[in-house]
């Protein structure tokens, strides 16, 4: 199908190119025994071409026989200079002979097209200042030119097809198809960092020289390159300073990523960004593909964010789709595949290893080995369980995409295919996009309209984390399968397929994943239509309305004989369906008006409405006991546990709803882009608070000096361009369940009742009538700074407090009836820095590089947790899942501590008998963990990075392009849950990490278990090569562009992190916690390519 | 064109200013809920708020809370933390058996918790039923509303028991910025609790269903009511320093003379799956198969067996490993006792094959509990010991409880809270009590009545006059109430629990304050009123 299209496009251009002078004009030649110079002489009688060429170079006095009739110019020269070593160049009429030797290497061929076309044009900024010395190049050639002090150039072409590719430096490289036309003057834009270029603020653009506020921006050309697997998001990872970005999901195709903008901010409300697709607040990223966006703007601080007030506490994401373009039809095609492999491995002992051990333990005369020698038992294989659980994945994904249109009439289109294997067996995710743009202008121009609508199916199967854990857990030398066992051995199923024992918690991995049918079904549905009205020139009127929709259907069937099954249930079969139906509907009215007084004074004034309403609804069912594994999940009355009565409530259905209203208001103002002030005020309600605090507001301002506007700045030549910005804005945060403001009652406990079990009515929380806004109030300072032309610098301090944080706070019973109740407590505050440098150290036509850093710091302090209802110095959270370890809290969010901290004892040392010792609360005192108690325990480390960084390159040279992108992050710790469970002697006979065995220190304890200490927490610090891109362009003549790249994502990392990985958990109250459970983290090696046609 | 701008226009002007117009309110509406408003209409719907006052009742046998703890810091159950590490937790059942708790222990806060959710509850359907209980029977009205004031009471006593002086919180609508304060004296609080409970029963005694049936099956009659009196008063003496034995046994001969409960002849007849049909049983805890959680399972079976136990009862999954038999305990039974039977020991057995269980979990060896914890002794040193150092084996199982999963994955039996063979040793203790701690022959006849069941041949096995002591006594309770939730409280009324000495860890040192829990520290965090027991 694909091949199909691409032949068919093929020929259509061929047959275009076809229409020259040259291949129009045909000639009839019979001469004997004339010179070449009398037959060029008599073809330039019959026809209007004429030759160029140097008689001292060309032997034209050569005597030659020609017969010739009816045939092309190009045959004839061919015969004409068979025996000679002389290349001839037809340009249009003009012919140019030339000897061979001259012309080599040069992209000049004996066939080469009549060159007919000259293109002339101007090439100016964007306020119409010419720009002398231009790059033109003519693409996938070496053919160009540069323009000339006015900014006028001329070059000509042989193909009315091809593409002009405009580069200057400072400015964005421009490609324009000439489609036939003669005359092309062009606009180019300033760098993506520079400052005309026009950046999304909410509800409108504004050019970068006026922005007053924190407003990062990363366009189609900058973003990520090679594999994108889990979110669009993906595409600005390390690019933005402040914005943390961390595949805490490793390298599972279905999980998020996690986002975060300058630090934590609040602890239960909405943790990430908001996102903004097309204007519509609160746009599902997973019903857009990555392929479809062409820039993403970070709102960073509050003066920018606070227009959007309720959700803009953690920031905004505006993301811009691709529209249409005037012109013919534009086809591209990209496609790559990608395979991936371990990251790192963990180094579980093998089979033979394990052996080893047992035998040295067994004579080792030691009691405590000997007794945990007795316990390993040799099943006579070898299985490397982390191989029987991964494959060999290969992904790929496709794109194709149909953009043109007229001057009135522009549309987009694009089918995006993604088929998505993960490293694990099972895990994947196949997906399916459509998106749909159309653009028409009307009335003069004067109404404006456009919809847009992308829908998209995402099969896939997530990965049970469980397996993992029993991958890492079971006997090397245990069989996958039943019938590889050694006869005698008592095993669960004799009659199974996979080796499974009675037990506590080792289930077969295998059978973890084969036993179990795991299916999500998701679509996705984003429309928009956007009206817009000019009244007069400065006067506009402007409608967003919006739909969104996204329905998930998840499956889920446990075989008859699974581990599960056999071992702890009690039932036989299990099967589930659920449904999930999420909607919203929003619309937001805009009026603005902008206008220039006395061409010095520039303002816009912006006024508007927004309405949007969320609906949820749920549906489950599920049934136990099948007599069949054949109908998995699809016949659920088959099952008999319901009839038997053995299984209570499987099915069940809810509904919730909120809504959100807002007035909005904006004032920009510039006076000669000097000085510039601008202010808004959004007020804004959520069903969701209580009826005295529904309502809340959301004001900002900002204002911002051009310095090196100022005259006294012109002595300073290195200094191109200095502002100064400073603002303050109030945001909110909503992100609590419906109803907590609510008396509610509903289903609750049962009860025998006259011989009758009848159901219960309590009601569902405690209510809060006073619940309200979470609030948060930032001040940003921000310097852009342009020097030496090529380098941008920006730095950006801020500090921002949050107040009124929605907790669950814990209330005295009673006179509450239950123990926690949603308030507003407690106060967070962050502040940080952000450096971002963005050079073009070099450009010319054969060789650029471009190059950003960016690297910011954070420091979080929860300020306080109590006010005079509440009072809590501290709260305990994560409760590690190990053995023995329940209830266990790792994490205190203290007062005037950071957010983050891990909690346990000091470790000190190993008493000679290898016991684990701890430091009491004096620090002098040692004491064995059994006999500290929470008083000893203190913080050991922080799981928030202080700092992130950000360092990529990209290199051109003629048609090659390498990126090499670092990533890192510094100042945080990790609880390294791996070792914590898996390396101790006494967790024998299940599998250890080999340095149990191998580090005299860990091989000494014969504590037979460990404990949380700062043994097991360690510097998280990295550095890694996220990304290493090289691409080159084939010049392939018919086609406007035809680039192949191969990528390598997470290539090394350097780090002093035992674990895996230390790119991990950075959202949330519990960071640092690397989950011995989490799906591995990968390598990626992508290779693909794009067309355009 | 004109018309088309004018209808364009029209269009976005009326599209903009009717939703500015009709769109600001921001009432929630509600599906899956509803509003009190809405609700008790009829009397199906007034009955239902019942319910979840009963269901919370079932938190009381929750693990690590009310009545877990009253076994597992006494002499008869301890949760070792075992050698593979597992119940280690942070300590917190070490500290258990050590008697060296904090305020921050969660288990102790569990009871807090339980406890007062229960008492506010009822508060909340008292007050329920009187604003909006008019659709309903006057009659039964009544009745639920007593109910309603003895499941509080129970609620006051558990608390009473486990902190001594705590807040009393008697009403749902206090003011908003309502704080519940306990006294600042210590004792003058613990009489008021004390007093408040009492009037709660004598108030309500009268208003309840005497009757002993289907209607009152797993809900508070008369006697169950009594049941509690008889409990209180026994404890008078230590909770508020005034002796009120004579108060004790004419509750209690009321409930014997009523004629409505006798002793089963087979002990464990009370506990069977079908035990609905046990004479014996006051008051019990209902569990269904599957509509009321997995409480009963896990106190009857899952917490105390062997990963690999399941074949042994056919259970279609092994147990936890968790909580065990203290050695000294097993050996207080003579070996003919049957309730001794209520303990696995030694080699398990398959049920269906008879064959030897075999632990799958590590190396096939058979699956032997032992009673003693040999390992745990340094070089055989019987001073120097870790219990830490368990095994897997170590400790008899509790196995009171009939375990059958015929009906799923859930066990049925229905807890038993209150029993007639309590209340005939507590008259026999009263009668004691009363006699300066000699047995009297009314006393020894109450005594044997029980105690002459769990023998074949009992007539060697009865008290005499001579032989029954206070301390006899106390052990003969052990024998016949293991985990039931009350050792804590006998050893407390016996002044040998704060400094009770018991295997592994001398408690000698320790100070009387340990006979009370401290005030959860969380309960303080919410609510700084609350003034913290002594000692802690």
């Amino acid at each position: 199908m694909r091949i199909t299209v691409f032949l068919l496009l093929f020929s259509v251009i061929q047959v275009t190119g076809e229409n020259s002078y040259s291949q129009n004009t045909r000639l009839s030649l019979n001469l004997k025994d004339v010179s070449i110079e009398n037959v060029l002489d008599e073809i330039e009688n019959q026809s209007e071409f004429y030759f160029l060429f140097n008689q001292k170079l060309v032997n034209v006095d050569r005597k030659v026989d020609i017969n010739a009739k009816n045939k092309q110019i190009k045959d004839i020269l061919t015969d004409l200079f068979a025996d000679e070593n002389v290349n001839y160049m037809v340009l249009d009429r003009q012919i140019l002979l030339s000897p061979e030797y001259l012309t080599e290497g040069i992209n000049v061929t004996r066939d080469r097209q009549p060159q007919e076309i000259v293109i002339t044009g101007k090439v100016t900024e964007e306020n119409s200042t010419p720009l002398p010395g231009v790059n033109i190049l003519i693409k996938g050639t070496i053919l160009g030119t540069i323009t000339d002090v006015d900014g006028n150039y001329s070059i000509e072409v042989d193909d009315p097809n091809a593409t002009l590719v405009f580069s200057f430096i400072g400015f964005r490289d421009q490609e324009i198809a000439i489609s036939g036309r003669a005359v092309i003057n062009i606009t180019l834009a300033v760098e993506a960092f520079g400052l005309e270029e026009v950046v999304a603020i909410g509800y409108g653009t504004m050019k970068r020289k006026q922005v007053t506020s924190s407003i990062a921006t990363v366009r189609v050309d900058d973003f990520t390159q090679g594999a994108i697997y889990q979110s669009p998001i993906e595409l600005i990872a390390g690019k933005i300073g402040g914005l943390a970005i961390s595949r805490a999901g490793g390298g599972d195709p279905t999980s998020d990523i996690q986002v975060q903008l300058r630090g934590i901010s609040s602890i239960r409300g909405t943790a990430s960004p908001l996102i903004v697709i097309d204007g519509i607040p609160g746009g599902d990223l997973n019903a857009i593909s990555p392929e479809n966006i062409s820039s993403i703007d970070v709102l960073r601080d509050g003066s920018a964010a606070a227009i959007y007030g309720s959700r803009a506490t953690n920031g905004v994401i505006i993301i811009t789709t691709k529209k249409g373009t005037p012109g013919k039809p534009e086809i591209k095609y990209s496609a790559y595949t990608y395979t991936e492999t371990w990251a790192s491995k963990p180094k579980m002992l093998t089979a033979n290893e394990y052996i080893h051990y047992k035998n040295e333990f067994t004579n080792s005369g030691d009691p405590y080995l000997v007794e945990k020698a007795s316990n390993m038992i040799d099943y006579g294989n070898e299985t490397d369980w982390f191989n029987v659980i991964s494959r060999n994945a290969l992904s790929h994904v496709h794109d194709i995409s149909v953009t043109g249109g007229t001057e009135s009439t522009q549309y987009y289109g694009s089918i995006n295919f993604r088929d998505q294997q993960g490293l694990m067996k099972k895990s994947d995710k196949n997906v399916l996009n459509g998106r749909m743009s159309l653009t028409h202008s009307a009335l003069d121009d004067k109404l404006l309209f456009q919809i847009n609508i992308s829908n998209s199916f995402v099969k896939s199967h997530p990965f049970d984390e469980e397996t993992m854990a029993q991958a890492a857990l079971r006997n090397p030398t245990e069989p996958v399968y039943s019938k590889d066992r050694i006869p005698g051995t008592e095993v669960l199923n004799p009659d199974g397929i996979y080796f499974e024992q009675r037990g506590h918690n080792i289930p077969n991995p295998l059978g973890l994943i084969e036993q179990f049918e795991r299916d999500n079904e998701d679509s996705r549905f984003l429309g928009n239509i956007n009206l817009t009205y000019k009244f007069t020139k400065g006067l506009k009127i402007t409608t967003n309305a919006a739909y969104q929709r996204s329905n998930k259907i998840r499956s889920f069937y446990e075989e008859r004989n699974s581990w599960y099954s056999l071992n702890a249930t009690g039932y036989y079969g299990n099967a589930s369906k659920s449904a999930y139906m999420r909607e919203s509907r929003s619309i937001e009215p805009i009026l603005e008006y902008s206008g220039r007084l006395e061409n010095i004074h520039s303002f816009t004034i912006l006024t508007g409405y927004s309405y949007q309403d969320f609906i949820d609804e749920t549906f489950s069912a599920s049934n136990r006991t099948f007599i069949t594994d054949d109908f998995t999940y699809n016949n659920l009355g088959a099952g008999v546990a319901i009839s038997r009565g053995n299984y209570a409530s499987p099915v069940s259905s809810d509904k919730f709803t909120s809504k959100l209203i807002a007035f909005f208001g904006r004032l920009n103002y510039s006076y000669d882009d000097k000085y510039m002030l601008s202010a808004s005020l959004r007020r804004e309600g959520s069903s969701k608070f209580g009826a005295n605090n529904k309502w809340g507001y959301f004001p900002a301002i900002s204002a911002g000096w051009t310095v090196s506007r100022e005259p006294f700045m012109n002595s300073i030549a290195f200094i191109n361009d200095l502002k100064i910005r400073l603002g303050y804005g109030i945001t909110g945060n909503h992100g609590i369940p419906s109803y907590l403001s609510l008396q509610r009652l509903s289903t609750s406990g049962t009860m025998l009742y006259e011989g009758e079990w009848i159901p219960g009515y309590a009601p569902a929380s405690n209510a809060n009538p006073n619940l309200g806004w979470e609030k948060k109030a930032e001040w940003n300072l921000g310097i852009d700074l342009r020097i030496f032309n090529t380098l941008f610098v920006n730095i950006d301090f801020y500090d921002r407090n949050t107040t009124d944080l929605l907790y669950e706070y814990a209330v005295p019973v009673p006179p509450n009836l239950y123990s926690k109740t949603w308030a507003n407590v407690g106060k967070i505050n962050n502040r940080g820095i952000e450096l971002t440098l963005n050079a073009k150290p070099v450009s010319n036509s054969s060789f650029s590089w471009n190059t950003n850093f960016n690297i910011s710091y954070n420091k979080n302090n929860l300020v306080s947790l109590s006010d005079e209802n509440y009072s809590h110095s501290f709260l305990m959270l994560g409760d590690i899942d190990w053995v023995g370890m329940t209830g266990e809290y790792t994490y205190k969010l203290e007062e005037g501590q950071p957010i983050g901290n891990i909690f346990g004892w000091a470790f000190a040392g190993f008493t000679d008998d290898g016991r684990w010792q701890v430091w009491d609360k004096t620090g002098t005192k040692k004491l064995h963990p059994s006999e500290a108690t929470f008083d000893d325990k203190k913080v050991i480390g922080n799981g928030l990075p202080k700092s992130w960084f950000g360092f990529s390159n990209t290199f051109k040279y003629n048609n090659f392009d390498l990126t090499i992108a670092l990533k890192g992050a510094l100042g945080f710790d990790i609880l390294n849950s791996f070792r914590l469970g898996r390396e101790n002697l006494g967790y024998l006979p299940n599998n250890l990490l080999r340095s149990t065995f191998t580090n005299p220190e860990i091989s000494q304890i014969r504590d037979n278990r460990n404990y949380i200490t700062d043994y097991h927490v360690e510097a998280g610090d990295y550095l890694k090569l996220d990304n290493i891109t090289l691409g080159y362009t084939i010049p392939v003549k018919a086609i406007n562009h035809l680039r192949i790249y191969a990528n390598i994502r997470n290539l090394f990392c350097l780090t002093q992190y035992t674990g895996e990985d230390p790119e991990d958990v950075i959202t949330g109250l519990v960071p640092g916690y690397d989950s011995w459970r989490s799906y591995p983290k990968v390598k990626t090696f992508t290779f693909g390519l794009n067309i355009n046609f | 064109m004109y018309k088309l701008i004018r209808i364009t226009l029209f269009i976005i002007v009326i599209s903009v200013f009717a939703v500015i117009f009709s769109c600001t309110k921001l009432d929630e509406e509600i599906y899956s809920t509803t509003i009190p408003e809405n609700f008790y209409k009829t009397e199906e719907e007034i009955v239902s708020i019942l319910a979840p006052v009963y269901g919370e009742l079932r938190t009381i046998i929750s693990g690590r809370g009310i009545t877990d703890l009253e076994d597992i810091c006494t002499d008869i159950m301890v949760v070792p933390t075992r050698n593979y590490g597992g119940w280690f937790d942070g300590g917190v059942f070490q500290r258990l058996h050590e008697h060296t708790w904090t305020s921050e222990h969660p288990h102790i806060n569990n009871i807090w918790k339980r406890a007062f959710s229960l008492i506010n509850r009822s508060n909340m359907v008292i007050y329920q039923l009187e604003q909006q209980g008019d659709n309903i029977n006057p009659e039964k009205k009544d009745r639920f509303l007593s109910e309603l004031y003895i499941i509080r009471a129970l609620g006051y006593y558990y608390l009473l028991n486990a902190f001594g002086n705590v807040p009393i919180v008697d009403r749902f609508d206090v003011p908003e910025d309502f704080k519940p304060v306990n006294n600042s004296d210590f004792q003058i609080g613990r009489n008021q609790v004390f007093e408040f409970i009492e009037n709660d029963l004598l108030n309500n005694i009268s208003k309840l269903d005497d009757n002993v049936n289907e209607s009152t099956y797993g809900r508070f009659n008369k006697w169950a009511t009594m049941t509690i009196l008889v409990k209180l008063y026994m404890n008078a003496e230590i909770w508020t320093g005034n002796e009120r034995w004579d108060d004790a046994i004419t509750y209690a001969n009321q409930i014997i003379q009523s004629g409505k409960y006798q002793l089963e002849d087979n002990y464990f007849s009370n506990f069977l799956k079908n035990n609905n049909s046990s004479s014996e049983n006051i008051f019990v805890l209902p569990y269904h198969p599957t509509l009321t959680g997995k409480g009963m399972r896990n106190k009857g079976y899952v917490h105390h067996q062997h990963f690999s136990a399941g074949p042994v009862v056919g259970a279609p999954m092994g147990g936890w490993n968790g909580y065990v038999a203290i050695p000294s305990f097993i050996r207080s039974f003579h070996f003919d006792d049957r309730r001794l039977d209520g303990w696995a020991i030694g080699p398990q057995i398959d049920k269906n094959t008879g064959k030897v269980v075999l632990n799958t979990r590590a190396s096939q060896e058979p699956l032997v509990y032992t009673i003693d914890f040999e390992n745990i002794y340094f070089e055989g040193d019987p001073t120097e010991y870790n219990y830490a150092l368990a095994t897997e084996y170590n400790g008899a199982r509790f196995f009171k409880y009939e375990v059958s999963f015929e009906s799923g994955t859930n066990m049925s039996n229905d807890w038993v809270v209150f029993r007639l063979a309590d209340i005939l040793l507590l008259k026999a203790e009263a009668l004691m009590r009363k006699n300066g701690g000699i047995a009297t022959a009314e006393a020894v006849n109450l005594v044997n009545q029980v105690r002459s069941r769990a023998f074949d041949n009992s007539s060697s096995q009865l008290f005499t006059l001579g032989t029954l002591s206070l301390d006899e006594l106390l052990a003969e309770r052990a024998r016949e109430f293991y985990y039931e939730g009350m050792r804590r409280n006998d050893l407390i009324r016996f002044g040998k629990f704060a400094r009770g000495e018991w295997e592994w860890y001398d408690r000698s040192n320790h100070g009387d304050n340990k006979n009370w829990f401290p005030i959860p520290q969380v309960q303080i965090n919410a609510n700084n009123l609350l003034v913290q027991n002594p000692g802690y």
